[in-house]
């Protein structure tokens, strides 16, 4: 994945779970985020589904435990 | 619009009016809600979107519409045909085709009800639901005419994605999200505003391919080839618009001599008659069109601006929010939502010779504008050397589209602002009512029906509207003044101010007008008129039903 669609990806996370722009995020998941709720993983996920034009089905929803592992879902995908 | 840039929007958007609508659909919308903000907020307006719970649709439409409330309402095959839901599988006994028709025909009989709503149809592909693959077709061709005879706007099957349908209850895809919120904040949007009426266009890069001042004649192109294609066709959208009575205007940042260069090469589907003014001037956008309005004297919000550059579509939206903004697209594919969202500004239910003719009338107009300054006796010379004639029609009986029509769409000389249906303009007449227009020429030709007045069995005029191309010509005074002479004058008229209606206040306001009266209707002294108003009348050679031209 390269710098910009990780900056991209970062700041999706940022807006979804309403976090300054400094936060980093690069560790979030949802073990360690009380407000990632099912809700917010659906606002999640039809936001980078918008933001980067692909399609991520039950088993790649599944798969989005956290940053990293969406990241590595998302460089899986092309990105 | 994707995710990041509607978050933008809305961080930035420092809040305006409301847009409340309600967004009905079977399925789950949660994931458009950020879209649909920042959507309306492009627009200026903060959305207010009421939506169903999951699943609800078939049960809100057995109640009526909230009053007031604008519905926009997204369909899809499984809500005529509930077996064809993915989510529920493929059923395991095979469906009747009558029964599924006649239970779809029952739901669209329904939405038909729901006259305010406007829909949106996904045709989204339906799971095998008969033995032979035929049926199946001709099930999802027959749905998808269904729902365009109830006047749906159809979005493209891809759209539809069954995997987000799936996992989250919402059928539409993440990456059409921006584009399906947008899509139904311009509907709504679109729906509160009444026909524009001039449609004001750029002209390098959109009116041609190439920039007039830079490439010259021989380096622009609008043929129908190459580069040129997509403005040939634009050119040849404009033509069409303006033979069903759209004004079309033009501004550039162009010297006047370089912008009307291409016109008269005579090679071009539009010609520099065609337009009713084309400003040329180094000024902002803005103040061009602020201009034309006024020389048309029409309000802003019946203009719609065509421009490439996104800046000059921002600069336009943010001094003169009224205006209908489109930009013109880069590229040819994106052309057909281009011509259908132009088309839909400009839509009209019946077409009349005025409609055809209305590019000349307005010309004509800015030909015999009366001039800034003239007053008093200035402006009666100057009327009077205009040589005008005023023929009255008795519509009671006959042809009365254009009266009608003119009736419904006027705002500004409008006695009351209301609109009126046909049958409704029929029942008046039947219990006595009558319906007179009046046609106003000049030395520079005819200006069309540009007065209706409705009177009621009672004596009381229902409705009073002039174009506002006509003001300054004492047409209305002189109307009037002979109206009062006939024989069953009118003793009242059925006023209520709104916020556009200003010129007829102040026609209102003379003397002969007996404001107070119980059920807000204004009385008339009828003698007192034909007296104060003798001199306009006689401004004009006089054809009415039962007088000949002198």
């Amino acid at each position: 994945m390269n710098i910009q669609t990780s900056d991209r990806l970062q700041d999706i996370f940022r807006a979804v779970f309403e976090l300054k722009p400094d936060h980093d995020v690069t560790t979030l998941d949802r073990t360690n985020s009380p407000r990632w709720d099912s809700l917010d993983h659906v606002s999640l996920v039809a936001a980078i589904e918008s933001e980067f034009g692909v399609s991520l089905d039950a088993a790649d929803q599944l798969r989005m435990a956290g940053y990293a592992a969406t990241a590595q879902l998302l460089e899986e995908k092309g990105l | 619009m994707n995710f990041l840039e509607a978050h933008k929007t809305l961080t930035a958007f420092g809040g305006g009016p409301r847009l409340d609508f309600l967004l009905a659909t079977s399925a789950a919308v949660d994931k458009l809600d950020v879209f649909l903000r920042a959507a309306a907020a492009k627009k200026g307006r903060a959305a207010h979107v009421r939506t169903l719970p999951f699943n609800t649709l078939g049960q809100a439409l057995l109640s009526a519409a909230t009053p007031g409330e604008q519905e926009v309402i997204f369909l899809f095959p499984w809500d005529f045909v509930p077996e064809a839901d993915w989510r529920s599988g493929v059923p395991s006994r095979g469906a009747d085709v009558t029964t599924v028709r006649d239970r779809a025909r029952v739901l669209a009989e329904r939405l038909r009800m729901r006259p305010s709503a406007r829909f949106f149809y996904v045709p989204a592909p339906l799971p095998p639901l008969f033995a032979d693959s035929a049926s199946n077709d001709d099930l999802r061709l027959w749905l998808t005419d269904v729902a365009a005879s109830l006047g749906a706007r159809m979005l493209a099957p891809e759209v539809f994605s069954l995997g987000s349908y799936l996992s989250t209850g919402t059928p539409f895809a993440g990456s059409r999200l921006g584009e399906i919120a947008t899509a139904a904040v311009d509907c709504v949007l679109q729906d509160s505003r009444e026909t524009a009426k001039v449609l004001v266009t750029d002209l390098d890069n959109v009116l041609w391919h190439g920039v007039i001042g830079e490439d010259g004649i021989e380096g622009i192109r609008f043929g129908s080839e190459g580069v040129g294609y997509k403005h040939f066709l634009y050119q040849t959208l404009l033509a069409k618009l303006k033979r069903e009575g759209t004004l079309l205007a033009a501004v550039t940042r162009n010297d006047p001599e370089l912008a009307h260069a291409p016109f008269k090469t005579g090679t071009m589907p539009l010609a520099i008659d065609d337009f009713v003014v084309i400003v040329a001037s180094y000024k902002a956008k803005s103040s061009q069109i602020k201009e034309i309005a006024a020389r048309l004297n029409l309000g802003l919000d019946s203009f719609v601006f065509i421009d490439d550059n996104p800046l000059e579509i921002e600069e336009v939206s943010t001094a003169l929010p009224q205006v209908r903004a489109i930009t013109f697209p880069a590229t040819d594919d994106a052309l057909p939502q281009f011509f259908d969202k132009v088309s839909r500004s400009f839509s009209r239910q019946v077409l009349t010779v005025e409609d055809a003719e209305r590019t000349a009338l307005y010309r004509r107009r800015l030909e015999g504008m009366v001039p800034d300054a003239a007053e008093g006796a200035d402006l009666t010379g100057f009327l009077r050397g205009l040589e005008m004639s005023m023929v009255i029609h008795d519509r009671s009986q006959g042809d009365r589209a254009r009266a009608v029509q003119l009736i419904n769409k006027t705002n500004q000389f409008n006695l009351n602002g209301r609109r009126i249906t046909d049958d409704e303009v029929a029942a008046i007449l039947a219990n006595g009512g009558r319906l007179y227009a009046a046609t106003l020429n000049d030395r520079t030709g005819s200006h069309g029906e540009v007065l209706a007045c409705l009177i009621d069995g009672e004596g009381v005029i229902r409705s009073l509207v002039m174009s506002c191309r006509v003001f300054q010509r004492r047409l209305e005074h002189g109307f009037l003044a002979w109206l009062v002479g006939e024989d069953r004058p009118p003793v009242a008229l059925e006023f209520v101010p709104t916020p556009r209606n200003e010129p007829i206040q102040l026609f209102l306001d003379d003397p002969s007008f007996v404001r107070g009266d119980e059920g807000g209707h204004v009385g008339i002294d009828a003698a007192g008129f034909a007296s104060d108003h003798a001199a306009d009348l006689a401004l004009f050679a006089l054809k009415a039903p039962n007088v000949l031209v002198p």
